[in-house]
């Protein structure tokens, strides 16, 4: 019997393992179209790890922009979502979600990637590489979202670090592209890199380097995060397809008709004020954004001219007002529109210059960062901006974050 | 449509003339033979057995009783033959018969109904086919006989009621939708939750797949085996007794085992149903709807006091909205009775060493809004050859098609309640042309009909094919190969055409998901008596699946004009995704059963696999089994004269879950932008990944008292999942957002399940007889973070999670401490609400025989201590249109202007539900869904059913006859709010079936289950 049971077990065991055996890639995952990371290491990868690091730049400004224009009160919340609180100014961790890993992965996207196309090319090619200059202005730029935005951060997992670190991330970064670019005769990536650092440069206080860099740019230059009807502008879509934030209870709201702020009230058939999504609050659509597809400024030949404009104030003082609306009335002009008196006295300048700055910017999230900083600036400081007095001045960095960093679990 | 239904019609009609071209052949007489002839009854009650299985032994000659009982077996060699009755639920009974040439023999058999039948042979979780006897563990088996006479679609139904422990809910009352299943509850995080599910021995895809945004709704594998061809299915429940099936296991498998053919004359079975879907109300606990919006859209006063503005920034606050609906069908509802038709044609039989079993059936069924319709159809084919003794082949094939057009439903802001129950407050407004013309200017003008513009289909496609050969050398050693092939494509369509209302560009959505499963089993037995008293069988097996995922989904918008859209006649793509995996898992298993004396029975087994998606570090799985069945009733000691068979049971075992096919590889995602190709990060891998483990004991017993009057069966289960899947976050700051998996996690499920049977009163003509399934299903969450310092909690999507120390997954929230306080809300935040899955099931069945011919069959279900989010409630209420909010939301607006005292008589849970804005109650903290999380306690009459077997006296032709007329959903008892208890938007995020989806739970303006009536004619001849 056992003789048996033993020569049966045996036949069993050899009918099953065989051709397991037989098979050394029977249990092989497969999947077309992944790539498994090992395969990025090659020359034929840069293609499309550049084109990568585009899409994860587009991706953290989509991500952000509408949260910053609710953060901003460049649009108030009319809509059915959990974000009613924002434009409130009570912005908390578990708020953030994909705020924070959009710009992380970008930024991590594209400065990693650097490295590894430095790993297969050699230093002179990788110094006159169009593509090197593109990472950089990618990386540069996502530094900046983050620097701009958040109270503090953190790179690659480490330790919790201030701000302030991404500003002088992107400037290194912006600076290769400046560098890269001339080399590789790419005059659109030079003037993305000398207007990336001009910004970069403002916020961390370099206002002579920020002006010096802006005076680089032309006036007419524009550089976009890239959005196609895939990825969808998603304040678009927030405010066409659904109505979910309105200008409604916005400083907007006062200035109707500005060329860089359109928007327009929408009435329902009875002739009524539409309502939000939320049943209740009306709908005052913006109408910068009209396609799925259009794409957000990252730089502006006119945000050259607001910091050009600022520097004047700051740097300069009453002395500046002059100047400063010189350049601000040269960024009105590129909208067509009619050139503003100068203020006769500083704090009149630095409000109109506050509000110009808002509405050349305006949805292009960059007026949260820009209410941080002037009201960070103190009340003694004729930049000083009251906005954001009681309420959340900085997105924090998100809970996930905290309780998946070790290093920030303290 | 229309031209699809004269194709399926068509094909309909063509299955029906094959079959009778195929099968219409009368056997040759042959000389030097006659004929036996008889009736099959019930020893208990004298009532015919139909479907009795009457066989000559040795000679693979037979048939099968009809409904009256009566059987012929034709062309039977003279001579002196063993005849052998066999019925699920009874004694097999044998007599001798002798048939002389030309002659007809009778022998009728009274068969004795047995509550357990301990040799029953079942093979779900065993190794070969054994005796229920020697089963260690629980197994539900559900008979064709329980359910002939129901008014059923497919397994799903089957088993609504009728297995303890396992859960069914149907998540939507459109036709087509299928529901989910869950077995001893939730005992898994990130992994799929759906039971394993055989056919015949061949594993099929087992989860479900979405229908497509526009419809929030799933369909399920097992709505493609169609009620009529389905023998049996056996339900196993955990892991204690699916150790066999190893990795991917734990959640229980349930085994579908269709109609086979029997030896004998063809034996032709046609059935003929009609009826009609009626919804009977849009409430789940209300003879009217939520606002009466659905059936009086033409009564315009009525419609004038629907909405109140309740926007305090809006000048009109405080008034009614004014709104008419042009679009409103003429007999003023949206509501129609939905016709069904039932179509079904089979024929058994064999001769010699072949048997076969064919069938092909067509349902068309309406729901009860326009547009709303599922038609399926199909075939089966299940052929047996035997060419010898030892040698058995089995080739089962079936195909469905199902094509189903949905109502927009669900969250979704075309969806049909969502818009209708809104009133002025909807999406559609404004119309076409002159629809709105003679709408005064001081109303709204809302055009919901446009929203029937929006075509939403599914279109199954489901083959299952198995091959098995089952070889038996000698008494002792078998053998049982299996080959199998499962295909599923399931292709979502959603267009709305040129000229749409709210896109007037056109829109269409395209999406096809492709599930094919190849598998190999190989089984193996050998049977040995080791001394008189002790017997031993060994069993060894293996298996290979190799899993095809195909998922692609493309947007496409701006048509140039009318005609009907497709992918490249639109002006862009707005969205594209793809996913593919291709995967393999394979592993055997060592089994040996030893008996003492026939009556105790000890079981251990081993199972060890290995899977493509474990990490290149953790290499094969073992997964060992433990059973011990004694049956107590053998003993002298026994009182056997009342009760006749007892059974103790006891099992212990493991198996397991793999993690999701890329959990180990890190990988990058192809994408494109403006036109431009690249790759961003995708999955993090986690190369130390492996399966999560369940280890389950059981205890019980299966027992039959009173002359088989009795039965009852009880069995205590407590299972514990250690090495979870957990999907983590990782920092995004290190680049990649996907999670990654780790087996970190640690559940603890138990309970109990009783199944009691009872013959109540049993006279001559007359039997009543009863059965309870009762069902205490308990679970706790010990750790999901493999951090035994924190209590921490996961979201699972539809505001459930699965928080330590609590059941799996609960609803958490804000709750309402004194919700009948007439005062403001006292609130907690961030504390658990309720189970979202329930934890006590019962099953209450009836039948009711008078005489030979007339029974009655109904079925009740209660489901309880579970919630339910009413997010249609919810929504309607802070709009304005909620009517059980507008006598509180009118004191609310006095208040605001005012008064004092005009909330002194509203309870704090009517302040939070029914609040106006966050200005007027600002305690509450404006709205909040919370609020309406609400007990989806619940008792729903699932069938009842007359049936009628006309007597053979009055028959003109053919054998038997059965009138039936039945009713589903008949009535429902629950304090539910919301649209129905049982319903659930569906969330599933991608239609990748590696994320098992999300499994949280609300009603979100779901369609709820609708009333049907059905008369049905089944003929057999």
């Amino acid at each position: 019997m056992l003789k048996n049971m033993r020569g049966v077990v045996r036949a069993a065991a050899v009918a099953v393992v065989l051709p397991l055996a037989a098979c050394g890639d029977l249990l092989q995952v497969d999947s077309p179209g992944r790539i498994v990371d090992e395969d990025l290491a090659s020359k034929d990868a840069i293609p499309g790890m550049i084109v990568g690091m585009k899409y994860d730049l587009s991706q953290a400004v989509d991500a952000t922009q509408e949260f910053l224009a609710l953060a901003a009160v460049e649009l108030w919340h009319g809509g059915s979502y959990d974000w009613s609180d924002i434009p409130r100014g009570i912005i908390t961790e578990e708020d953030i979600g994909g705020e924070w890993n959009s710009p992380q992965q970008a930024r991590w996207v594209a400065e990693t990637g650097v490295e590894r196309i430095r790993d297969f090319l050699d230093a002179a090619e990788f110094g006159r590489s169009p593509a090197v200059a593109q990472a950089y202005v990618y990386a540069g730029y996502a530094n900046r979202i983050l620097g701009e935005n958040f109270c503090s951060s953190v790179i690659d997992g480490g330790p919790e670090i201030p701000n302030t670190e991404h500003f002088t991330r992107a400037e290194g970064h912006f600076t290769q592209a400046i560098t890269i670019g001339q080399a590789a005769g790419r005059a659109d990536l030079v003037n993305a890199g000398y207007a990336g650092r001009a910004s970069v440069r403002a916020y961390a206080g370099d206002w002579a380097g920020a002006a010096s860099d802006a005076a680089q740019v032309p006036s007419g230059f524009e550089y976009f995060a890239e959005i196609d009807t895939e990825m969808r502008n998603e304040i678009v879509y927030e405010t066409h397809n659904r109505f979910e934030y309105t200008v409604w209870g916005t400083y907007m709201e006062a200035a109707p008709g500005d060329a860089r702020a359109p928007w327009q009230i929408m009435y329902d058939d009875a002739g009524q004020i539409a309502n939000g999504a939320n049943g209740s609050t009306p709908h005052y659509q913006q109408r910068k954004y009209t396609s799925n597809s259009d794409d957000v400024a990252l730089s502006k030949g006119t945000e050259m001219l607001m910091i050009r404009a600022e520097a004047e104030l700051r740097i300069n003082g009453a002395g500046g007002i002059a100047a400063a609306y010189g350049h601000m009335n040269a960024a009105r002009a590129e909208y067509g529109m009619a050139a503003l008196t100068p203020a006769l006295d500083l704090p009149s300048a630095w409000a109109e210059l506050r509000f110009e700055r808002g509405a050349t910017l305006w949805l292009e999230g960059r007026r949260f960062g820009d209410l941080r900083r002037w009201y960070n600036e103190g009340a003694g400081s004729p930049a000083y901006d009251a906005s954001l007095e009681g309420r959340a001045t900085c997105m924090p960095i998100s809970r996930a974050e905290r309780l998946s960093n070790p290093n920030l679990r303290g | 449509m229309h031209q699809y239904a004269t194709v399926r019609r068509g094909f309909g009609l063509a299955c029906v003339l094959t079959l009778f071209g195929v099968f219409n052949v009368q056997p040759m007489a042959a000389q030097d033979t006659g004929r036996i002839t008889g009736t099959v009854t019930s020893a208990q009650s004298s009532r015919p057995i139909d479907g009795a299985q009457v066989s000559i032994e040795g000679t693979g000659m037979g048939g099968l009783a009809n409904s009256q009982g009566r059987f012929l077996l034709l062309n039977i060699p003279a001579g002196t033959h063993m005849v052998r009755v066999t019925m699920l639920g009874y004694g097999t009974a044998r007599q001798e018969v002798t048939v002389t040439v030309g002659g007809t023999a009778t022998a009728d058999f009274r068969l004795t109904e047995t509550a357990l039948s301990l040799d029953e042979i079942v093979v779900t979780g065993t190794a070969a086919e054994v005796r229920a006897k020697e089963v260690g563990n629980s197994l539900d088996a559900i008979t064709s006989r329980e359910i002939e006479n129901i008014p059923l679609r497919n397994s799903t139904d089957i088993l609504a009621g009728r297995a303890p422990g396992v859960t069914i809910m149907t998540n939507s009352g459109q036709p087509g939708a299928g529901g989910s299943v869950k077995i001893r509850g939730i005992n898994s995080i990130s992994n799929t939750k759906d039971p394993l599910i055989y056919v015949d021995g061949i594993r099929i895809f087992n989860e479900s797949t979405r229908s497509g945004w526009g419809a929030r709704t799933s369909t399920s594998p097992l709505q493609d085996i169609s009620a009529d061809d389905i023998e049996r299915i056996e339900v196993i429940k955990g892991a204690a007794a699916t150790t066999l099936y190893g990795t991917e296991a734990s959640s229980g498998v349930i085994q579908i085992f269709t109609k086979k053919g029997v030896s004998g004359a063809p034996m032709w079975t046609a059935e003929i149903a009609s009826g009609f879907n009626h919804q009977a109300s849009f409430l789940a606990n209300s003879g009217s709807d939520p606002s009466d919006l659905y059936t009086k859209c033409r009564d315009l006063e009525y419609m004038y006091s629907l909405n109140i503005q309740t926007s305090t920034t809006n000048p009109t606050f405080g008034d009614p909205l004014y709104f008419e609906d042009p679009t409103c069908p003429a007999d003023g509802t949206w509501q129609e009775l939905g016709a069904i038709q039932n179509y079904a044609l089979s024929v058994r039989g064999g001769s010699g060493d072949v048997t076969y079993y064919v069938s092909g059936n067509f349902n068309d069924v309406d729901g009860t809004l326009p547009t709303a319709n599922s038609r399926d159809g199909g075939f089966r084919s299940n052929l047996g050859f035997a060419p010898t003794e030892i040698l058995d082949v089995a080739l089962n094939t079936s195909y469905t098609r199902r094509a189903t057009r949905w109502v927009p439903d669900g969250n979704n802001s075309n969806g049909f309640l969502l818009n209708v129950g809104r009133g002025r407050q909807n999406y559609l407004k404004g119309g076409k042309g002159e629809d709105c013309i003679d709408v005064p200017s001081d109303k709204t003008c809302v055009t919901n009909g446009y929203l029937f513009d929006t075509e939403l289909f599914t279109h199954n496609d489901h083959f299952i094919s198995g091959l098995t050969v089952q070889f038996q050398p000698t008494e002792a050693i078998s053998n049982r190969f299996s080959v199998g092939w499962d295909y599923l494509n399931v292709k979502n369509e959603t267009t709305r055409p040129f000229g749409s209302l709210r896109t007037p560009d056109g829109y269409f959505w395209d999406e096809q998901t492709q599930h094919t499963k190849l598998s190999l089993d190989y089984a193996g037995s050998f049977e040995k008596s080791i001394t008189d008293r002790i017997n031993s069988t060994l069993s060894w097996g293996g298996q290979i699946f190799r899993d095809k995922h195909r998922w692609t989904e493309l947007d496409v918008e701006g048509f140039a004009g009318p005609g009907r859209p497709t992918i490249t006649s639109g002006a862009e793509v707005t969205y594209r995704a793809e996913y593919q995996v291709n995967s393999t898992s394979a592993g055997f298993f060592l089994q040996e059963l030893v008996g003492l004396d026939d009556n105790l029975f000890l079981t251990a087994g081993m199972r060890v696999d290995g899977n493509s998606a474990f990490g290149d570090d953790y290499g094969l799985q073992f997964y060992p089994k433990l059973s011990l069945a004694w049956v107590l009733s053998d003993y002298d000691f026994f009182p056997t004269s009342t009760i006749e068979s007892f059974k103790l049971r006891g099992a212990v075992g493991e198996s397991g879950k793999a993690p999701s096919a890329f959990a180990s590889v890190r990988t990058w995602t192809g994408i494109g932008i403006e036109g431009e190709p690249g790759f961003t990060p995708g999955d993090p891998g986690n190369s130390d990944v492996g399966p999560e483990r369940t280890r389950e004991f059981e205890v019980g017993f299966d027992a039959s008292a009173l002359e088989g009057r009795i039965g009852a069966e009880l069995t205590y289960y407590q299972a514990q999942t250690m090495e979870a899947l957990i999907l983590r976050d990782l920092p995004a700051s290190l680049g990649f957002l996907q999670n990654r998996t780790e087996n970190v996690g640690e559940l603890k499920n138990w309970g109990w399940e009783t199944q009691l049977s009872a013959a109540l009163l049993r006279t001559e003509g007359f039997e009543w007889r009863a059965r309870a399934n009762l069902s205490f299903l308990r679970s706790e969450a010990i750790d999901v973070d493999g951090d035994p310092d924190t209590e921490s909690c996961i979201y699972v999507g539809l505001l459930s999670e699965i928080c330590e120390g609590e059941q799996v997954p609960v609803l958490r929230g804000t709750r309402i401490m004194n919700p009948d306080e007439f005062a403001d809300p006292i609130l907690v935040a961030d504390t658990t609400l309720g189970p979202t899955y329930p934890n006590r099931l019962i099953g209450l069945g009836t039948s009711v025989s008078i005489g030979n011919n007339l029974t009655i069959d109904a079925l009740m279900e209660g489901q309880f201590g579970h919630f339910l989010p009413n997010y249609t409630g919810y929504q309607n209420a802070r709009r304005g249109s909620w009517h059980p909010c507008f006598e509180i939301q009118g004191k609310m607006i006095d208040a605001y202007r005012g008064d004092a005292t005009a909330l002194n008589d509203v309870t704090a849970l009517e302040r939070a539900r029914c609040a106006i804005s966050r200005t007027v109650n600002p305690a509450s903290e404006g709205f909040s869904s919370d609020y309406w999380v609400e007990s989806a306690d619940f008792w729903r009459l699932r069938s009842i059913t007359l049936s009628y077997n006309v007597p053979e006296s009055i028959m003109k032709w053919g054998q038997s006859a059965t009138v039936t007329l039945a009713a589903r959903n008949l009535l429902t008892i629950t304090d539910y709010t919301g649209t129905d208890p049982e319903v659930s938007d569906f969330a599933d995020q991608t239609g990748n079936v590696d994320t098992g989806g999300e499994f949280g739970r609300r009603d979100y303006y779901q369609i709820p289950n609708p009333r049907t009536y059905m008369l049905s004619v089944r003929l057999t001849w």
